[in-house]
């Protein structure tokens, strides 16, 4: 187990450095430049070539590379060149913001489509088994704007229920807090939410139809320790394996979800640093999210190590 | 039905150009068989701000704006920003939607030497937020500051006639300005968004230590989220400002904002376009206040390369537009029919040019004569901002029957700004400039940086030397009506309208007004609560 812990940190390690290599190499590709995205279309050229150099913009990538590694080493992650700001409180403030949201959304969703997938397969075929799955298809299938506006126009503006904007003042408590997030963590739910259940459901409906499942209801064990021990363990790890997927993109992904509820994470921080050439901030962001990415991918992955013998066992061996 | 289709935007444009009365046009539109619903032409009538009334004080307004990227004002050129500036930091003077000025940390000036000089007097007993007063010293590092080429500032290129060591103090509270040249609008340029006064030691870190003499201290800012101001109580301006604070929710994108408005989680949108705007026309509770302005989108063709290098050409380009019926579909008629040339009717100076009307037939004759008669094809670059896309589409279908060919390249707007002035036709946004010759002098002079259709023309740069220099608003009126009378003719770009500038608010906002620039004074707002 630590074996495998230890070379899963070490993978982790060279991903970060490749990703953080790769932006580099890339952000010369990207259109634009940034001296110029700055002081706007109308800047004189003189002024632009300025703040290029002063920016260190106008020096080839690999060079803006050693500084930035050298930087990096000594704690040092740089200055966004749009903001004029240090880059790791603005990334490291957003990125607890967008954990807080992406960790919301997966408390809520994991256990509610797991709960419906199980209830769904025991009754394939079922009027309840088909009602989630319509509709859990139909919501799934609407972009996160239509659903989200839709959500707005409802509980926001008609029913006047909710806040609209996710943020909750300053000062506000952890009720009031957990208020503002609802609207975003049900768009979050309902988009994610079928797929999970199918996924949930096609593989309980597999381990109910196996030999072992069998044997469990045949040797006189109840239904419900049945499901527990013998089905779940056999059908959660893809879902988990799923969700830990999805991880990646709760938290840096939501750029539309984040403009709408006025929910300013990683992922909008990531797309206005792609879209205005602000390398500093782009590789910020970037290691951060591929950061969480890989993280999420092994928590799951070592959660089926707990939920499956087979693995750990191999492991030891 | 197609003639009398022409004949019909004709009047419309007539009306717009305010040549014709609406009760003109509707009897010759009647005289045409074509009976106008009064829906179109009987908006109400332009409001500029919300009303005045007797102020309220106390109260926080929140305001939803678009973007920001640095709010240093010596770099700044966002939208956000500036509204977030504006707050803290205050120019000499304060151009109204009028265009009148308003003294704000001048309260005279005056021009010698035909307009090459300009003594500017000072407000006395202002104080900066820190406490310490503000004086000819401050104004003086402020202005060498923008024009300094060390600083990199965006101003340099509007204030190219102004020279560091031009800025002197003459006393504690007069500062001269000489300039290389005479410009007879001087104290316009003192009111570009770059210009605001900011203590004579500031060092570059406005987001960390924000200093001016405004109505409002900055409390809080985050970068992609906001700011959060309080009231400064020692304000010159007693007893302003009313609020007691504002926040500044910057968003990335319009929907969100108007949703926010609806719901009262925010009670102003600072800057809006017409295609977003919809939904606070028909919402009862919101106000939509709007301001005429010199913002135009500008068509320009590379004069320096077929098939634009033939003035007929350019000219069958023009008579393509049906510019009424552009300002109704793409502005919901929330503009001015333009004519081809920036002095918008905004501006005080009076032009005197008859208004150019679609013509499709002269057009093809012109096309024929410079050796075009089957037309031919060309690119027409734009990008992804307000409504140059469909502005784009609509002259492509309004170019076709005259046989040009358009292809659309509708690019990311970073993209499009790294080549707009290489590209062979380029449709182009322009915002206001507190004076036409300033557009003028940047996008049409020959030696301009933004000479986007490289139009090398003596007889301009003469027109416009002297229409910069003068002092006197008949003269430059007068001369005014010939650069229009030269741009026209020659139409280095189409400028098919001068669009209004929209901002809404809720009802309890009172003491707001809309602004031709997107500037965002609140010094006499107030919450009717």
């Amino acid at each position: 187990m630590l074996r495998f812990a230890a070379r899963r940190t070490i993978l982790l390690a060279a991903t970060l450095a490749l990703a953080s290599v790769l932006v580099f190499a890339l952000t010369d590709l990207l259109p634009g430049d940034v001296g110029r995205i700055i002081l706007g279309p109308f800047a004189p050229q003189d002024a632009v070539d300025r703040l290029n150099h002063e920016l260190g913009a106008d020096r080839p990538a690999a060079r803006r590379y050693v500084d930035w590694m050298a930087g990096v080493l000594r704690g040092d992650w740089g200055r966004s060149h749009a903001f004029d700001t240090p880059v790791l409180p603005l990334v490291a403030g957003r990125l607890g913001r967008s954990l807080v949201l992406a960790g919301a959304a997966l408390v809520i969703l994991v256990p509610l489509s797991v709960a419906a997938g199980v209830a769904a397969a025991r009754r394939e075929g079922g009027p309840l088994d088909r009602a989630l799955t319509v509709a859990g298809l139909a919501v799934g299938a609407l972009p996160e704007f239509v659903t989200g506006v839709f959500l707005i126009l409802i509980f926001g503006l008609w029913l006047e229920l909710l806040p609209i904007q996710a943020l909750a003042p300053d000062g506000a408590g952890a009720l009031q807090r957990a208020a503002h997030l609802v609207m975003p963590v049900a768009c979050l739910s309902l988009l994610l939410f079928a797929y999970l259940f199918r996924m949930t459901r096609a593989s309980v409906i597999e381990a109910l139809a196996s030999d072992y499942t069998r044997t469990a209801v045949l040797k006189g064990l109840p239904e419900r320790v049945v499901i527990r021990r013998h089905v779940l363990r056999n059908a959660l790890p893809p879902t988990l394996a799923v969700a830990g997927a999805q991880l990646g993109w709760l938290v840096g992904g939501l750029v539309v979800v984040e403009t709408l509820f006025k929910y300013p994470g990683i992922g909008s921080l990531l797309h206005f640093a792609a879209t205005n050439k602000d390398l500093p901030l782009l590789v910020g962001c970037v290691i951060a999210v591929t950061g969480v990415f890989a993280l999420g991918n092994l928590a799951a992955d070592l959660l089926h190590a707990v939920l499956d013998p087979r693995l750990r066992h191999a492991d030891a061996a | 039905m197609e003639a009398r289709g022409s004949a019909l935007s004709r009047l419309l444009a007539e009306h717009a150009a305010g040549r014709l009365s609406r009760r003109g046009l509707l009897k010759a539109a009647a005289g045409l068989g074509i009976f106008l619903a009064a829906g179109p032409l009987g908006r109400p009538a332009l409001a500029q701000g919300t009303p005045q009334g007797t102020p309220k004080r106390g109260g926080t307004l929140k305001i939803a704006a678009p973007p920001a990227t640095t709010i240093d004002p010596v770099k700044l050129n966002s939208p956000g920003a500036i509204g977030i500036v504006q707050q803290v930091a205050e120019y000499l003077v304060y151009a109204e939607p009028d265009l009148s000025l308003r003294p704000v940390l001048a309260t005279r000036w005056e021009p010698s030497e035909g307009g090459r000089v300009w003594t500017f007097e000072l407000r006395r007993d202002v104080r900066f937020h820190d406490g310490r007063p503000m004086t000819a010293a401050d104004v003086v590092a402020s202005f060498r500051r923008l024009v300094d080429p060390e600083s990199a500032s965006p101003a340099a290129g509007a204030l190219s006639f102004l020279k560091p060591d031009g800025v002197t103090a003459v006393d504690d509270h007069t500062v001269r300005f000489a300039l290389d040249r005479p410009i007879g609008d001087f104290p316009y340029f003192t009111h570009i968004y770059n210009a605001v006064i900011l203590p004579a030691d500031y060092a570059g870190n406005f987001a960390e230590k924000p200093v001016g003499t405004g109505p409002f201290r900055l409390v809080s800012y985050r970068p992609q989220e906001g700011a959060v101001f309080e009231r400064n109580p020692d304000y010159w301006d007693q007893p302003k400002p009313y609020l007691d604070r504002v926040e500044i929710q910057l968003h990335e994108t319009p929907q969100p904002q108007i949703l926010a408005l609806q719901s009262g989680a925010v009670q102003v949108v600072q800057q809006l376009t017409w295609l977003d705007a919809r939904p606070v026309v028909d919402d009862a509770g919101l106000v939509l206040i709007e301001a005429e302005s010199g913002d135009h989108r500008q068509l320009a063709m590379r004069t320096d390369m077929a098939p634009f290098d033939d003035v007929r050409v350019r000219r069958a380009v023009a008579l393509c537009f049906d510019r009424a019926a552009m300002v109704e579909g793409l502005l919901g008629g929330r503009a001015s029919v333009g004519n081809d040339h920036p002095i918008a009717p905004i501006y005080p100076e009076r032009i005197d040019l008859a208004q150019r009307s679609p013509d499709i037939e002269q057009a093809r004759a012109l096309l024929a004569e410079a050796g075009y008669p089957d037309g031919f094809e060309v690119d027409l670059h734009t990008h992804q901002l307000l409504e140059l896309p469909r502005h784009a589409a609509l002259a492509q279908q309004m170019l076709a029957p005259a046989g040009i060919r358009v292809n659309l390249k509708v690019e990311p707007s970073n993209l499009y700004y790294g080549h707009w002035t290489e590209v062979p036709m380029g449709l182009t946004e322009w915002t206001s400039r507190p004076v036409p010759a300033l557009i003028l002098a940047q996008s049409f002079r020959s030696d301009a940086e933004w000479n986007a259709a490289h139009w090398k023309n003596q007889r301009f740069d003469d027109l416009l030397a002297r229409f910069e220099a003068e002092t006197d608003l008949g003269k430059r009126s007068a001369t005014g009506t010939e650069i229009a009378a030269l741009m026209n003719e020659e139409v280095p770009a189409v400028i098919a309208y001068f669009v209004r500038t929209l901002r809404a608010a809720r009802g309890e906002v009172k003491g707001l007004e809309a602004s031709m620039s997107n500037y965002l004074d609140l010094s006499g707002t107030w919450l009717d609560a």
